[in-house]
């Protein structure tokens, strides 16, 4: 009973209220609401949202199912394979923005270049959204990778061997049976992207402010221009609440998925003989591994070359004339940054293990039920629709632009989820435990014995809650200003992917800049990912997550 | 400790888990409840434990209504199907576990005792996954000795031990039991371990209790089809009562049918070998029969047979 209490008034707090008020609030200035959005092109916004959510869900999902079944089907070298599809999750998004820039550039860029297009598509109204989306793509194919590469790994080998006994060839082992069989973690694939891309504000927003003209502007911009350029809060809150009832839709959907028992996915007869399909499945997992990791050897490269070799064309694309100037002189700058994202990221995660660990155990023992699908709803909810009264309310209190009011607002995302993932470890968490515990009448039994069994699951949550804070870009833009000033009490609070964000003047000018920014902002995140990954490629056990 | 449940009934949903459930079991019984997976055994087990909270009924355990106390003021032990042994802790914390409550001092004697008794005492540093099953077995059961309980509660608690262990952890649970005399319930679905270990035996079928009695009673008089063609190794046979001339159906067991003589003629369709004899199974006009013989018989042979001794069945 009593777990839950720290969670309950956590979500109302930070979580509930907020998002209920933002529809208060544009409600009760209803007309200066509609007015500041006479002056935007609601339709083509809302179109680019869906255009950039849908797409980025569709390919990301159906690459990371190839990728995972080619994987799967190559068996040699899966560890290190699967670390080499994951390395764009472990780029922030912010830096992922900050290297695709360089990649676009005309023929000075990499991608650009290797594709003959000899102009910058972030640059024209007709080929942008395109450019944003493909990025998009880039950075989720790693997460829907992960969801169906760890449920097609959970096929019983049984399965498989059975299939080899009935002479069936690996291509019809999968497609006939493997894939339908992991069809569900398809659909939550395609669901989860599709909801983040939804509410994703980092990318558009650093790869082009929503430009040219609104070319690429989604919903969660259009918020932060209401909000920040015109100075509209009413209007901000109603685009907010317009964005929250779009992922509504998905985010039941969503649910629904998760209750199914049916796989969603249909068997296909389609047969190629072994000696082809292996090779086949090389090729494709040969051309989308050099499309996700180029640009972070791009990054690394022109993070620690001389700027002379920048602006060439054919762009150079082996190492040569290495510096390690400006990577030094942005590891200087970031200092005060860092130790903000460092202290925010710690403290946000502990608290979320804190307070979510007790309470999805108590959810998985059958009380509170509701609270798992609340939990999944408000993590489908994108940043902006908490914005704007979280915004207000700390700048009431006087705690805008400090290390506070970053740890307090974003545990809403990671407790939640937090809340699904401990969910399903719980559930296979022997039942056996509890009873002899409640029969032998064991005193703190979540201190002593539920926490202990769970080690594996909190460390995983922990890091992937301390990744998903160093990532987030849209609350310290608005609820902090300035960086860390070394005083006491702290004062400043700007995180590393803003330092990251501000090197975006030096695109025309300073590409060695540019990229130490975006690796300095990356680097130690990556490394936390990387270790992270590696735990749950090696098994579920060993991290103790479970996606479905 | 006497235990006694009144109309108790347990629902999930809509359906019934056990319904209307009357049991009384007396001080220092072995009581065993058995019936096949799935038909409410383990459910009343818990309710009585106080791990389910039922719907309807009331429990008592010493006369006095517990219905609404939780498992740890009920006086009660359990040893769980696969132990429940808490892996991140030793053997020596898994004992004081259950007795915190107690001093250090007394603690440690009534742990050394209670291991000795139960030859673990050796094994109180190593923790449960550095056991065997037999050992873990001892362990579980250790863990419910600690608390000096009035009433212990076994749920199939034999179950993940190898064949030949089961035989000697059986003897140990029953002499344990008797050196306590602690009221036991045990709930299993193997006969022959219901069959060695009780005094009486409830049968469990689809969340009701059928029939009460003695293994003997049970063994010679099942009181329905159901139970008859439940109960014993092998199965009773069920078979027209035409053939003796009465009405509906008669149960015959295996040891009541003589080969070689009689009137019945029947053909051998199987046999399987059972170390001192041979299972026969005979094809008797759409009946299958079981019957024993002393030699390994042909199939496909005609035999005769003479049925001995037979009851008629509700």
């Amino acid at each position: 009973m009593k777990y839950s209490i720290p969670y309950i008034i956590y979500i109302i707090g930070f979580g509930l209220i907020p998002f209920i008020y933002t529809f208060l609030f544009f409600g009760v200035h209803l007309s200066s609401a509609f007015k500041g959005l006479s002056l935007v092109p609601l339709n083509v916004i809302i179109y680019n949202t869906l255009f950039f959510s849908f797409f980025t869900a569709f390919f990301s999902s159906i690459i990371g199912l190839i990728l995972a079944v080619a994987i799967d089907a190559i068996r040699k070298g899966s560890r290190v394979l699967s670390l080499l599809i994951m390395l764009p999750y472990t780029v922030p998004f912010t830096s992922s923005a900050l290297i695709w820039v360089t990649s676009f550039y005309g023929k000075f860029g990499w991608f650009t270049y290797l594709l003959h297009i000899n102009f910058d598509p972030l640059y024209f109204p007709s080929t942008a959204l395109y450019a944003v989306t493909l990025v998009s793509v880039w950075t989720s194919i790693p997460m829907s990778f992960l969801i169906i590469f760890s449920s097609l790994r959970s096929v019983p080998r049984r399965v498989k061997e059975a299939a080899q006994i009935d002479g069936l060839s690996l291509s019809e082992y999968y497609f006939k049976i493997a894939v339908p069989m992991v069809g569900k973690a398809f659909w939550l694939s395609f669901l989860l992207q599709f909801i983040l891309a939804l509410g994703n504000f980092d990318l558009p927003f650093v790869l082009t402010q929503g430009g040219p003209g609104f070319s690429t502007t989604t919903l969660p911009l259009l918020v932060y221009y209401e909000i920040f350029q015109l100075g509209n809060f009413s209007g901000g809150s109603l685009v907010a609440a317009i964005l929250s009832l779009f992922v509504t839709i998905p985010a039941i959907l969503l649910l629904l998925l998760l209750r199914s028992k049916r796989s969603g996915l249909k068997s296909l007869s389609i047969k190629i003989p072994d000696k082809f399909f292996i090779p086949i499945m090389v090729i494709v997992l040969a051309i989308f591994l050099f499309f996700l990791d180029f640009p972070v050897y791009w990054m690394f490269l022109i993070a620690f070359r001389s700027p002379f070799l920048d602006f060439r064309s054919p762009p150079i694309l082996l190492p040569e004339h290495l510096t390690g100037e400006y990577f030094i002189k942005s590891l200087f700058t970031s200092v005060p940054y860092m130790i903000s994202s460092i202290i925010v990221a710690i403290a946000a995660a502990t608290f979320t293990v804190l307070i979510s660990l007790p309470s999805a155990y108590e959810i998985s023992r059958g009380k509170w039920r509701f609270l798992l699908p609340l939990s999944i709803y408000l993590y489908s909810l994108p940043s902006s629709s908490y914005i704007i009264p979280l915004f207000l309310f700390f700048s009431h209190i006087g705690l805008l632009n400090t290390w506070w009011a970053l740890i307090l607002s974003t545990p809403i995302f990671t407790a939640t989820f937090a809340i699904w993932v401990f969910y399903n470890y719980f559930l296979g968490f022997p039942r056996a435990y509890d009873d002899a515990a409640e029969v032998f009448n064991i005193k703190r039994k979540l201190t002593r014995i539920i926490m202990p069994l769970s080690k594996t699951s909190i460390l995983s949550l922990f890091l992937l809650s301390f990744i998903f804070n160093w990532h987030l870009l849209f609350y310290p833009l608005v609820l902090t200003q300035t960086p860390y000033n070394f005083s006491f009490p702290p004062q400043g609070a700007q995180t590393i992917t803003i330092f990251a964000l501000l090197a975006i003047g030096n695109e025309s000018i300073n590409w060695g800049l540019l990229a130490s920014s975006a690796l300095v902002a990356a680097l130690p995140v990556m490394i936390v990912t990387i270790i992270s990954i590696d735990r749950m490629l090696r098994s579920e056990q060993a991290s103790g997550l479970k996606f479905v | 400790m006497s235990v006694e449940l009144k109309n108790v009934s347990k629902r999930y949903g809509k359906i019934f888990a056990i319904k209307d459930i009357n049991l009384k079991v007396d001080k220092g019984e072995f009581f065993v409840l058995l019936g096949p997976s799935g038909s409410g055994k383990t459910t009343i087990l818990r309710c009585i434990a106080g791990l389910e909270r039922i719907d309807e009924g009331k429990v008592f355990i010493d006369n006095k209504d517990v219905t609404s106390l939780p498992p740890s003021k009920r006086d009660i032990a359990m040893v769980f199907q696969n132990f429940a042994l808490y892996p991140n802790k030793t053997v020596y914390e898994n004992l004081s576990l259950p007795i915190e409550n107690l001093k250090k001092e007394e603690r440690d004697e009534i742990i050394e005792e209670v291991s000795k008794r139960l030859g673990i005492n050796q094994l109180l540093s190593r923790y449960p996954s550095e056991l065997s099953g037999g050992q873990q077995q001892r362990v579980a059961l250790a863990r419910a000795l600690v608390r000096k309980p009035k009433i212990f509660l076994m749920d199939e608690p034999l179950s993940n031990l190898d064949a030949p262990l089961r035989v000697s952890a059986r003897k140990l649970i029953k002499e344990v039991q008797m050196e306590n005399s602690i009221t036991t319930l045990y709930v299993t679905h193997d006969q022959t371990e219901a069959m060695a270990l009780a005094d009486r035996i409830g049968i469990i079928l689809n969340g009701k209790i059928v029939q009460v009695g003695t293994p003997e009673e049970i063994y010679e008089n099942p009181i329905s089809e159901e139970v008859a063609s439940f109960f014993g190794n092998p199965p009773m046979n069920i078979l027209d009562g035409q053939i003796m001339d009465v009405e509906g159906k008669i149960g015959v067991r295996a040891e009541e049918i003589k080969l070689n003589e009689g009137d019945f003629i029947g053909m051998v369709k199987d046999i399987e070998f059972w170390g001192d004899r041979y299972l026969v199974y005979i094809e008797f006009n759409d009946d299958e029969i079981k019957a024993f013989s002393q030699s390994r018989l042909k199939i496909g042979e005609k035999i005769r047979f003479s049925i001995k001794k037979y009851r008629v069945l509700k």
